[in-house]
């Protein structure tokens, strides 16, 4: 909401808020939860420039298209020089004098124009840098200027000097958005009451009801409808000050009419609407639900079509506007109208928010309709305009009023009062704040406070304060009138044990620091995917999909948090990265089968994304080698041991969108899935664009144990230990897990540990076999000798060719 | 004695000494010992030859002999260990690295600055009494709105531009209704911060994106009054910012709290002279907070007359751009490399 500071005055004394000035009462109002984004001079600053009245005119004698123009200023007559086309004897304009300033850093000087002494300049609106209010091409007649202002400085008559506040109105403050509703804010401030306008209006002619009607029929969607009609007017430009003061707030001036019904809203928050009467069927206004379908178009010259969840205006015809929204270029006021009807009424509030939306049409109206507009200043306010127009566009009021709800409440505020108790401030706000001030906050607001029985008070809520229906929103007011830098800070009482992080936190904790250590930098990636990046159906499946998504490439919640990482690892490969290793802690979703908490699965997960080099440049190795399934895994491994996983089986997994040989599933030695890890398959990283190996590993952040369990710990080994290494020849098909179960199924007395420390596939192996190398540690609890093992070993071997028909090599 | 015996010795002992000081490595000096000190050696062959002589010279003989032997041992072993000094010294001296090489290194990887920033925050709450809890990214309007006092029609609810999945589900738009589902689950005291990523439907530029994080808290109690809300909220102002700065607290409006307050940070950047951050106002805009409306307590089955309590959400990816001087909320998300590498070590 945009005000103007000169505008606010008007409501008080002359002077009273003079001390404050515009900062001053920013301050103030920001103070009391009405923050100013911005205060800013209301126009360009000018000076040197009068009202000056064109009393002659004549041709230049060497200049075809130069005038020469005698300017009355107020005190003789002087000869200006004058490039316009449209100088008009009679006529008043912005005369600027020798030595003005003009926007933009023009200075006026004495000059000779073609031989011809120039004693000033006749200006056009844009050089006074009030562009909307006429073109360049001409000098700028202000419509209705007063010829006793003749040599007056023109940001005087206009009004030009004057601040504006940008305020941030807050939602629930729909009786703010006007200069009365500020105003009122003030009256706490300076302790003073303002006072509206007085409206004298004089009505003549024939009455308002023989040539008008109104027949509300959605009495939900209208609660009220007041009219007036006002004969004889005649349609032209406001008067400048009106113009200005309009322009200054950002509504751009239309005709005296039009300009008259956006200023009383501007003035009291009130909108009304002005029909030309002529173009009312049989002057006769009807509120009703709209058609389903039916069609209007409005004054931005759209076609709209609507619903029955709309009120209309229409007359014995057709619609004429949507209540409280917009109205039709049908009925507009132009400039041949001669008699109008004015509208002003009260709209549900929810009704017009919806219509509005529905259309996608936010009006300066439907704004302030949807937040709820004041419904005892629908009378004041169209006597206002009626006023108002018959003074600016020479109208005659028809005596009465047209319409309906005049005497009716349409909404029952103020009836009830509210309690408020002033213990319960003190328990809220957390200190004691006198009885007589809560009142005396109250009512400067217009809310009436009268002492209850107990102490309380019994509050009356004013009509236009929507947002107050219980004791809390009044402590809000008492508190923010009384301002919250007065409330003192008070510790919190402690608990009698401080938090320990839960077990969730914990896991994140040491997934994060582990990953660190193993050389992985923790991302942060959208939580939406572009299905043409997910190149394979298996990830397409089961995919939820956004309603109203922010572009079609970011249409649908990702199924895996790899499926945003591989982004950020094709990102960085696209940028000259060596080497990436990424992981991320985030949600992933997927539709669910069951209904009920099941129409969507939602999981929180780890997932890690790595390509390019193994590790930093490193001048010591003999060749610098690429990241592989193999770092993967011994990545994956080393966090599962972090979490006493250690033991899970990592074996071959089938997934579409990983390379078929090389991807694996985790599983902890329960059988419970913990994830997958393995490479991408090509055609998912060519769908990001990148030719790189890519390799990803996501894991349920809740399959990892938050707790490590109990330990108990075993002595340690005082006897050494005798190792063997066999080279097994085993047939391709057989995988090293296969292998290092077969050899500890067998059950060797004093086998303690086997490991893989070579595989070889060569000349030196038949076809369809290759080699592992298996080396086997014995221990027990003596000194074992070398004939014991080997003889352990032949047993072992014994099986082994006899039961799975492996080799030694 | 013996005529020549010494004078033997001696010409053994003289060549030795010299054969020692030819002598390149431990290998030769060995050679020198076996020569003459060995079964088969000089001194040996010379201790053989003491029974040839007369009875009474055999003692002095075999004296004589025994003191050669253990010079000659001597003599050897000392000639040894300097050797071996200098073997080992110039052994040492070939294996010289230049140290100011690169060593061997993994790369250690990062905290995400919205992580760092998040457990900074979530550690000074926990050492106020605030528990941790989470809650899902998808939730339904009933948790995100009505149980937050903003029905359907409510104009913060149009104006919260939020993301639907379907009618009944939205990403949620704040972390509120975890304190929801925490009040549901238990009864008062409550204290507890939700941190998450929260959604928007912002076209994303310099600082708006369609996903973020908050962390929103909630402390529901007997006896909770907005100087509380103050003490704790500058607390960790105070904490996270600096013990210096500025605070401020002044009205607005949220449909779950009442009285509602904004938090304002005195400006980081010009200490409240004004300047381009803070739009000449001297004042950051932090964060959100207020009573909680007692509709909301009534929701989840408390006694809005016995509880009271605060909440307030705060913006991580907010308090990281003044942190760490970020300008663009979009490079939390990008994940250029070059630019989470500089959070190294933090």
């Amino acid at each position: 909401m945009n005000v103007s500071f000169h505008w606010l005055s008007r409501f008080f004394d002359d002077g009273a808020l003079d001390e404050l000035g515009p900062a001053g009462l920013a301050q103030r109002l920001a103070d009391q939860g009405l923050v100013v984004d911005e205060l800013r001079p209301a126009f360009d600053p000018f000076s040197g420039v009068v009202l000056g009245k064109v009393l002659d005119a004549k041709p230049h004698p060497d200049a075809d298209r130069l005038t020469l123009c005698t300017v009355d200023a107020g005190d003789g007559s002087r000869q200006v020089v004058c490039g316009a086309p449209n100088v008009e004897v009679g006529a008043l304009y912005g005369y600027a004098q020798v030595g003005a300033n003009l926007p933009g850093g023009n200075k006026i000087r004495r000059a000779k124009i073609r031989g011809v002494e120039s004693d000033g300049m006749l200006c056009s609106a844009p050089e006074l840098g009030l562009d909307a209010l006429g073109s360049a091409e001409g000098i700028w007649a202000i419509p209705n200027a007063d010829e006793a202002d003749l040599g007056r400085d023109l940001r005087e008559t206009l009004e030009l000097d004057d601040t504006i506040l940008v305020i941030d109105v807050t939602s629930n403050r729909g009786d703010a958005l006007s200069h009365l509703g500020i105003a009122r804010e003030i009256q706490w401030i300076t302790g003073k009451k303002m006072q509206l306008p007085r409206v004298d209006l004089s009505e003549a002619g024939q009455a308002g009801s023989e040539q008008a009607s109104v027949e509300v029929e959605d009495r939900d969607g209208c609660p009220r409808y007041l009219g007036r009609v006002i004969n004889n007017v005649s349609i032209g430009p406001s008067p400048g000050w009106l113009q200005t003061r309009l322009l200054a707030l950002d509504q751009r001036p239309i005709n005296n009419i039009v300009d008259v019904t956006n200023y009383v809203m501007l003035e009291a928050g009130q909108p009304l609407h002005a029909f030309d009467l002529e173009r009312v069927s049989n002057g006769r206004i009807v509120v009703r639900r709209a058609r389903e379908g039916e069609r209007m178009e409005t004054l931005d010259g759209q076609e709209r079509v609507l619903t029955s969840e709309m009120t209309m205006i229409a007359d014995a015809r057709d619609v004429v506007a949507i209540g409280g929204v917009m109205g039709g270029s049908d009925s507009e006021v132009s400039s041949s109208t001669t008699d109008v009807f004015l509208e002003g009424a009260h709209f549900d509030p929810s009704r017009v928010g919806r219509t509005a939306r529905r259309l996608g049409m936010v009006s300066e109206a439907s704004t302030r309709f949807s937040r709820g507009v004041d419904p005892e200043i629908t009378g004041w306010a169209i006597d206002r305009a009626a006023d108002m127009i018959a003074q600016l566009a020479g109208g005659r009021v028809a005596p009465g009023v047209v319409g309906t709800g005049t005497d009716a409440e349409p909404r029952a505020t103020g009836d009830d009062a509210l309690t408020l108790r002033d213990q319960r401030v003190e328990a809220l706000v957390g200190y004691a704040i006198p009885v007589s001030e809560i009142a005396r906050a109250l009512e400067s607001l217009g809310f009436g406070a009268e002492n209850d029985t107990d102490g309380a008070l019994a509050v009356k809520v004013p009509s236009w304060r929507f947002d107050v229906s219980r004791e809390v929103d009044l402590i809000e007011e008492v508190a923010r009138l009384t301002g919250y830098s007065r409330i003192p800070l008070e510790p919190l009482p402690a608990p009698p044990v401080a938090p320990e992080p839960a077990g969730d936190e914990r896991r994140a904790t040491r997934v994060r620091e582990t990953l660190r250590a193993a050389g992985f930098d923790e991302a942060q990636t959208p939580s939406f995917v572009d299905a043409a990046t997910l190149a394979t159906g298996e990830l397409l499946d089961n995919l939820v999909e956004i309603k109203n998504p922010i572009s079609q490439s970011q249409r649908f919640l990702r199924p895996y948090v790899f499926a945003t990482l591989g982004s950020a690892v094709a990102y960085n490969l696209n940028r000259q990265a060596s080497r990436v290793k990424l992981f991320e802690i985030g949600h992933a979703f997927e539709r669910g089968s069951e209904p009920q908490g099941a129409s969507l699965r939602e999981r929180r997960q780890v997932a890690m994304a790595a390509a390019g080099a193994r590790g930093p440049l490193d001048w010591t190795a003999t060749d610098q080698t690429e990241y592989d399934f193999f770092d993967l895994k011994g990545d994956v491994e080393e966090l599962l041991t972090q979490f006493g996983l250690g033991d899970c089986v990592i074996d071959r997994g089938a997934r579409r969108f990983l390379h078929p040989g090389r991807q694996a599933e985790v599983t902890d030695h329960a059988g419970n899935a913990i994830g997958f890890c393995g490479e991408l398959h090509p055609a998912v990283t060519a769908s990001w664009g990148l030719a790189a190996r890519v390799f990803v590993a996501e894991l349920g952040l809740d399959a990892l144990p938050a707790d490590g369990g109990t330990l108990s710990v075993s002595d340690v080994p005082r006897e050494p230990a005798v190792t063997r290494d066999l080279a097994l020849v085993v047939p391709d098909g057989e995988t090293a897990q296969v292998v290092l179960d077969a050899v500890r199924s067998v059950g060797v007395e004093d086998l303690d540990r086997v490991e893989v420390f070579d595989r070889y596939r060569g000349v030196q192996v038949d076809q369809g076999y290759y080699s592992l190398g298996v080396r086997l540690t014995f221990r027990t609890d003596r000194t074992l000798t070398d004939n014991e093992v080997d003889e352990q070993v032949d047993h072992l071997m014994g099986h082994l060719v006899e039961e799975r028909g492996y080799r030694r090599r | 004695m013996s005529s020549g015996l010494s004078e033997r010795l001696e010409a053994i002992q003289r060549e030795v000494a010299r054969e020692l000081e030819r002598a390149a490595d431990l290998a030769e000096i060995e050679a020198i010992r076996v020569r003459t000190l060995g079964r088969k050696g000089l001194l040996t062959t010379e201790a053989k030859s003491i029974g040839k002589l007369a009875a009474e010279d055999r003692p002095a003989a075999g004296d004589l002999i025994n003191q050669f032997k253990s010079d000659l041992e001597s003599t050897i072993a000392e000639r040894e260990k300097a050797l071996g000094e200098s073997a080992l010294a110039s052994q040492l001296e070939a294996e010289t690295e230049d140290v100011t090489l690169p060593g061997r290194r993994k790369g250690l990887g990062t905290r995400h600055p919205l992580t760092i920033v998040t457990e900074d925050l979530l550690a000074i709450f926990r050492r106020m009494g605030f528990d941790v809890a989470r809650g899902p990214e998808v939730e339904t309007t009933w948790y995100n709105f009505e149980a937050l006092n903003i029905p359907e029609g409510h104009p913060a609810r149009e104006e919260m531009d939020t993301i639907y999945v379907s009618d009944e589900l939205v990403l949620r738009t704040h972390t509120s209704p975890i304190q929801i589902r925490t009040m549901e689950e238990q009864q008062p005291p409550v204290r507890v911060v939700c941190p998450g990523r929260v959604f928007r439907s912002d076209t994303p530029d310099a600082s708006h994106s369609p996903y973020f994080h908050q962390i929103e808290g909630l402390w529901v109690e007997e006896g909770i009054a907005m100087s509380h809300l103050k003490w704790a909220l500058t607390e960790y102002a105070h904490e996270f910012f600096g013990s210096g700065v500025e605070v401020r607290f002044r009205p607005s409006y949220f449909p779950f709290t009442e009285p509602s307050a904004e938090l304002d940070l005195g400006c980081l950047f010009c200490a409240g002279e004004g300047c381009r951050v803070c739009k000449q106002t001297g004042w950051l805009e932090l964060l959100g907070c207020g009573m909680v409306h007692p509709a909301v307590l009534e929701g989840v089955g408390y006694d809005s007359e016995r509880y009271t309590g605060f909440a307030w959400g705060i913006g991580i990816e907010r308090h990281a751009m003044l942190k760490y001087g970020v300008p663009d909320i979009r490079m939390f998300f990008e994940n250029d490399l070059r630019f989470l590498q500089q959070f190294v070590g933090r």
